[in-house]
């Protein structure tokens, strides 16, 4: 009669089956789950994405095109990876957005076999011999054309969410120091969106991209004049900040900042995760000399959730050009030399020309090389 | 490496209770909030954390960094966390008068006057122990609405509070940015008060590879000396370095 006598106390370790979220990456920096933003060499800078549970505010150029643009390719990703969307916006319909997202375009397969030219036989190494070289450096992800609009499946419309303003009737006269009627409503439908879709108890395998196009533009009906700073406007920030946090969420907001004032903003970028301002070439008369570039593009914020380390600054770059074109939206390191900016030389092939070229310039002052008389 | 932010301001020979740190931000992250957070649990001293604008989850993943658990400590209540990204949520969600920012929702004439009463409720219970009061980024209470006067009427709550009782010291984190008025003023005002005040920066030429920014330690108790710091923030510590030796 054959016992089963377990004669060790060793236990296989299984895998732990952690429920993977779709459309997001484990980051190598800092081991935190990161949203693709829906630009690839966005996404290279930020080290994958956005982080999951983060508030992400963009910082508007002048009437804002290219900020719409950036909130565009991330629902669209959204919608590629069947994730739930939630547009918010007062100054345009938010089905608008929601129905014209530019849609994936799926690149040619490159060959992959000029990598090794080395048919000889190895000597040493024999075992090698038939394995090919993998280039480690591919980063998959997702190119749009805006010029295309996305037509989301029937089956997909139910993951879908908009807020345009109306007052819900459950939104009470509130006596507390948080005022504004639309801020409110957008933080009740922000909630039950979590809610109705579940995101909040951790088992959930799907995220929720919440979209506000133009928080604190005049619709918004902030009464905050130039002397006082409006405190609804950065309450809601944090309220919305908390709602994402504990839920599988991630928020972009776009801001019209030189609507607002200085502290006002400075107060939003203490509260937000992450912070990316854009600037196109019309504000600023003395960037018109670059001829390649449609703006720039600076990461101004980007916090680190596990650790003290800082993410970005650590080469000295934070000041991106990009160029948005129909079929793609490009961020190239700026070279910053006697108050005129140079960029890399533009090549064809497009996925060289990304972050590989250096940029130590004069902002960064403590490199040695800058020491040799 | 988080023992070299104490040992630079010479905090492991000097006694702080009974004393208060005030420590002004102009940039993120608050790298010398958390070395002293390290500091006070590694001396075993219990400790009130209050957040207004980060989660329990983010000062346990730095502390696991700096060599401390959080959540060990949460659990055998050696640590006490009040505020925080949850309770602002539930805020919303449940309208309940006794979580501390319940006063964005239902007015109230002392905004502040839960959270103090929860921090002297939790300080009353532990009698003579020594114990920190820590409390990050204050100017969060502006952008939720609290005016200049209550904020700093409930520092001095939380002043004399430690002052009574002589175990206890204070440290408070608060965010300036140079267009933000109302901040400036409130941050100086409480520099005076405090006894020691740490002013980080991040450096005034742009960011450098070597250096993450520069601090400038002020002691207002006798040696009164004001000395400066460059740092550089690592994923495990902080390392503090003399003006210039960085490169060294």
């Amino acid at each position: 009669m054959a016992v089963n006598v377990q004669i060790s106390s060793f236990q296989k370790r299984t895998k732990i089956s952690t429920t993977s979220i779709a459309g997001t990456k484990i980051s190598a920096l800092n081991s935190t789950l990161n949203v693709s933003s829906g630009i690839i060499s966005l996404d290279n800078i930020m080290d994958g994405g956005f982080p999951l549970g983060s508030l992400c505010l963009i910082e508007e150029d002048l009437f804002g095109p290219y900020a719409k643009i950036m909130t565009k390719y991330f629902l669209a990703e959204g919608a590629v990876q069947k994730n739930h969307l939630l547009s918010a916006s007062l100054n345009e319909n938010p089905w608008d957005l929601l129905n014209n997202l530019p849609s994936p375009v799926t690149e040619p397969i490159r060959e992959t076999n000029a990598l090794i030219e080395n048919k000889e036989e190895l000597k040493i190494a024999w075992r090698y011999e038939n394995l090919t070289l993998e280039d480690n450096n591919q980063r998959t992800g997702n190119a749009f054309d805006l010029s295309i609009p996305y037509a989301i499946p029937e089956t997909q419309r139910s993951n879908l969410a908009v807020w345009c303003g109306e007052s819900t009737r459950n939104v009470q006269e509130n006596k507390g120091t948080l005022r504004n009627p639309n801020c409110l409503s957008l933080l009740s439908t922000v909630k039950e969106a979590i809610e109705k879709w579940d995101l909040a108890s951790g088992n959930s395998s799907n995220l929720l991209r919440v979209t506000v196009s133009s928080f604190g533009s005049p619709f918004w009906k902030f009464d905050g004049n130039q002397e006082s700073v409006s405190t609804d406007f950065t309450a809601t920030l944090l309220l919305l900040k908390s709602m994402m946090r504990s839920a599988n969420a991630v928020a972009v907001v776009t801001i019209p900042h030189q609507l607002l004032s200085k502290a006002l903003v400075g107060r939003s970028r203490k509260i937000a995760d992450v912070v990316i301002q854009l600037k196109s070439l019309r504000e600023d008369p003395h960037l018109s000399d670059l001829m390649d570039v449609h703006g720039i593009l600076e990461m101004k914020k980007m916090m680190n959730l596990t650790s003290l380390k800082p993410i970005l600054g650590q080469d000295g770059t934070t000041t991106y050009g990009f160029k948005a074109t129909k079929r793609k939206f490009k961020i190239e390191v700026a070279h910053w030399q006697q108050n005129k900016l140079h960029l890399p030389p533009s090549v064809e092939d497009d996925k060289s020309t990304s972050e590989n070229s250096s940029s130590a310039g004069c902002s960064s002052g403590s490199s040695k090389t800058n020491l040799d008389f | 490496m988080a023992d070299t932010v104490i040992k630079a301001l010479m905090l492991d020979k000097i006694q702080m209770d009974g004393k208060s740190i005030l420590i002004i931000q102009h940039s993120d992250g608050s790298p010398f909030l958390h070395s002293l957070l390290t500091q006070s649990a590694r001396q075993g001293r219990k400790i009130v954390l209050v957040s207004f604008s980060h989660s329990v989850g983010y000062y346990h993943n730095v502390g696991t960094r700096l060599g401390w658990n959080l959540n060990n400590l949460l659990s055998k209540n050696q640590v006490v966390f009040i505020g925080g990204l949850q309770a602002l949520k539930d805020s919303f969600r449940f309208q309940n008068s006794s979580n501390p920012f319940d006063f964005l929702f239902n007015s109230n004439t002392c905004p502040l006057q839960t959270l103090l009463f929860s921090i002297k409720e939790v300080i009353s219970n532990w009698g003579e122990q020594p114990f920190s009061l820590v409390i990050d980024e204050l100017d969060c209470l502006f952008s939720l609405g609290v005016k200049t006067s209550h904020v700093v009427n409930f520092f001095q709550q939380c002043h004399s509070l430690v002052q009574l009782n002589s175990k206890g010291s204070l440290i408070i984190s608060m965010g300036v940015t140079s267009t933000d008025k109302e901040n400036i003023q409130c941050s100086t005002l409480l520099s005076h008060w405090s006894d020691l005040v740490l002013t980080e920066k991040g450096l005034q030429t742009g960011k450098s590879k070597d250096l993450t920014g520069s601090l400038i330690v002020n002691w207002n108790i006798s040696p009164s000396t004001e000395q400066q710091f460059h740092f550089k923030c690592y994923d495990r510590g902080i390392k503090m370095f003399a003006p210039g030796t960085a490169v060294l």
